[in-house]
């Protein structure tokens, strides 16, 4: 059967009842499984090039055809997901998408969202090849090559455990509600891929976020000892006991990596953190404050940072030249003088002999001072008070802003 | 059980190819580095001779000098230096007198070619990933990319980095081309950086892919010779062409490539892609996937494949 010619161009009046073809769009072979699942399969270019009218268009879609023919995977194609979908069928899509995830032989330790541009599901977190590897020489050259076998083991079998639930979560109610659920608090959120609110130190109040350890959020989660995030998960890849409150819940009860196997829980040196929740500052932060803590240097938030490649007096003035960005400022057009921050222009002795930051230079160097945002709020009304209540003394250094 | 290598388990991934030893006839390198090569570069073309570094899982960095003479090529190993640990990257000084190295010791190194000494000028919290060397009008610098978060600017006469940027995740990509740097964060985070005066970010993209990033590059505007855009490379067999300011929307898209033909009952196997290299003249890229095969590309609004 021929190609629909006015298909290709985006503007085909007769539909699915067209006695032509219609590429990535059903067909008999994918009707029946289509049905089943609702998934629909509007093709695999992206949308724009559809709407565009693009001259190109033509071209470009009958190589796509012609790939997707060579593929043969018509009955697999991954939808291309917009807002405009629901919730059920995006659902849909993630089961197609976890289908081909398998069967594909894809790289298994990756994150994963089901739209583009839209945040990544909760429990699945990124590891490289590199890093894996880099694991396994270190091993080697422990001479204990058995210890990297079987944590590589368990890491993989967490991650295709959870590929495959996502698969079958047609047949597992609870979790379906989970995924449902989690879609809808992205949706609240707009589909931002900032869905990682700023990292929530265990004694300030937990943003609310896809992302925080509550079990009831959990996609994956039981309230297993196990599942008690993290704090496994944290064990496994970095042993960090107090990012523990932030961890996503990854681990869901029943994974087979026992608690023993955190072979790469050396604090600091972890590669394997739990994933993006463990900076917990927000990806694309939309120029709050917290967003731009995480990109001003020297507010070393993370634990796992030590202080003192900042910490040193010469240093600082020269960080402190351009320190932090202003909050809710981002930067102006490529090219053009930038508002926001203090740059002077350099000194021929290389960046920043410049002039110090407005706000004054933090004292002797030192970058130990909380940022405002994770302060608790009796911890702010303490130090802005007159004097320290007896029992209520915060045991934090005070934020940066408040120390004249 | 092993990723790497002999294949018990249940899920078992495609490593290497069954086909034939150079198939196609490509000159090869003489004294090759006893493991995987993890990165290469070309000298610049401010020396009058070409060399090729390679950076490798031997903890090795190798510099040979390659001669064509018609159409042979010959390639002589000059000369290596040593790591402590595997070596992720390598970039070369605007001048081609110095390689700078970097590695999972957390270290990387800066070589002087003309004195042959080795030493340190970076140090990280964990292995180092990315390395690049930067040259702007008022500073030069080197930036190196870390699993540890950060991204850090060293200017080589102290042994404390300049800057340090804080990233939300770790650096799994990065390309530098003045005033532009790009890096691809895990977790899907893309930060665009601009570099006149001094680093500074940019702004966050919204990731194009779904899948976990591998590798990046940034590209010029054919007229202006500036950079306006980058290719984005992930496990899931899928380049994302993306402009900083695109005009149009549509001006942003994604190809698939290194994908296997698969059966019409099955599922087709889907390669990652792992580095991808623009023409500095014309509008042609390279992308090269874990199916073994490179192919090259022609960016118009759309890529078709040469």
């Amino acid at each position: 059967m021929g190609i629909c010619q006015f298909f290709m161009r985006g503007s085909c009046k007769f539909g699915s009842s067209c006695r032509y073809e219609h590429p990535g769009h059903q067909t008999n072979a994918n009707r029946q499984y289509a049905d089943q699942y609702k998934v629909d399969h509007r093709s695999e270019y992206s949308t724009q090039q559809r709407q565009s009218g693009n001259r190109y268009e033509v071209l470009q879609g009958q190589q796509q055809q012609q790939q997707q023919q060579q593929a043969g995977t018509q009955h697999l194609t991954t939808v291309n997901l917009t807002k405009q979908h629901s919730n059920a069928d995006i659902v849909n899509a993630i089961i197609t998408e976890s289908r081909v995830w398998e069967e594909s032989h894809m790289w298994p330790l990756s994150c994963y969202a089901y739209m583009k541009e839209g945040p990544c599901l909760s429990g699945f977190n990124d590891i490289s090849p590199e890093e894996l590897r880099c694991q396994a020489y270190e091993c080697v050259r422990e001479g204990n090559f058995a210890k990297y076998e079987q944590a590589a083991a368990g890491l993989l079998s967490a991650w295709c455990g959870r590929i495959a639930k996502l698969r079958d979560i047609q047949h597992d109610p609870d979790a379906r509600q989970r995924l449902l659920s989690e879609i809808e608090e992205h949706r609240r959120a707009g589909f931002s891929p900032d869905l990682l609110l700023p990292p929530a130190d265990p004694r300030a109040t937990p943003a609310p976020s896809a992302f925080t350890a509550g079990t009831t959020r959990s996609l994956f989660g039981g309230t297993t000892a196990f599942g008690g995030g993290g704090a496994t998960g944290g064990s496994v890849f970095g042993g960090q006991a107090n990012v523990a409150a932030v961890q996503p819940a990854i681990p869901f009860g029943g994974t087979v990596v026992p608690p023993s196997a955190s072979v790469f829980g050396k604090p600091a040196q972890s590669l394997f953190p739990a994933g993006g929740a463990t900076a917990g500052t927000s990806l694309f932060g939309q120029g709050t404050f917290a967003s731009s803590t995480a990109t001003t240097l020297g507010l070393q938030t993370s634990p796992q940072q030590r202080p003192s490649l900042l910490g040193s007096p010469p240093v600082a003035p020269g960080n402190a030249g351009f320190g932090s960005q202003q909050p809710g400022g981002v930067p102006s057009l490529f090219g053009q003088a930038t508002a926001t921050t203090t740059a002077a222009p350099f000194s021929r002795s290389g960046f920043g002999a410049a002039s110090p930051r407005q706000e004054g230079a933090p004292a002797a160097g030192e970058d130990s001072y909380t940022p405002l945002d994770r302060l608790t709020a009796a911890e702010l009304e303490q130090y802005r008070g007159e004097k320290f209540a007896s029992g209520k003394i915060p045991t934090r250094p005070p934020p940066r802003e408040l120390v004249s | 059980m092993s990723l790497f290598g002999t294949q018990n388990s249940s899920f078992s991934l495609p490593f290497g190819s069954t086909a034939a030893h150079n198939p196609m006839k490509d000159f090869e390198v003489q004294s090759p580095p006893e493991d995987s090569v993890s990165c290469m570069k070309f000298s610049p073309a401010a020396l009058p001779t070409n060399f090729l570094v390679g950076a490798s899982w031997d903890n090795t960095v190798r510099c040979w000098e390659i001669q064509a003479q018609g159409n042979q090529v010959h390639t002589v190993l000059r000369a290596q230096q040593s790591h402590q640990g595997p070596v992720l990257g390598v970039a070369w000084s605007e001048d081609g007198t110095k390689i700078f190295s970097a590695s999972c010791d957390k270290t990387a190194k800066m070589w002087d070619l003309n004195t042959n000494q080795f030493v340190q000028v970076a140090q990280h919290d964990a292995p180092i990933r990315t390395i690049h060397t930067i040259k702007a009008p008022n500073y030069t610098c080197v930036m190196t990319g870390s699993w540890d978060k950060t991204l850090k600017f060293w200017d080589l006469r102290s042994a404390n980095p300049m800057m340090t940027i804080q990233l939300p995740e770790r650096v799994y990509c990065a390309d530098v081309v003045y005033p532009m740097a790009v890096v691809g964060l895990a977790g899907r985070g893309i930060i665009i950086y601009q570099l006149q005066n001094q680093p500074q970010e940019f702004k966050k993209i919204e990731p194009p892919l779904k899948y976990q990033h591998r590798c990046i590059s940034i590209f010029n505007d054919m007229k202006k010779n500036e950079p306006t855009g980058f290719a984005l490379g992930s496990i899931e067999g899928r380049v994302a062409i993306q402009y900083v300011q695109a005009t149009n929307p549509k001006d942003n898209f994604t190809f698939k490539c290194h994908r296997s033909n698969g059966t019409s009952s099955s599922v087709q196997d889907i390669f990652s892609v792992n580095d991808i290299a623009f023409h500095p003249a014309h509008g042609t890229l390279a992308t090269v996937g874990s199916d073994g095969r490179f192919s090259f590309w022609i960016k118009m609004q759309a890529v078709f494949r040469l």
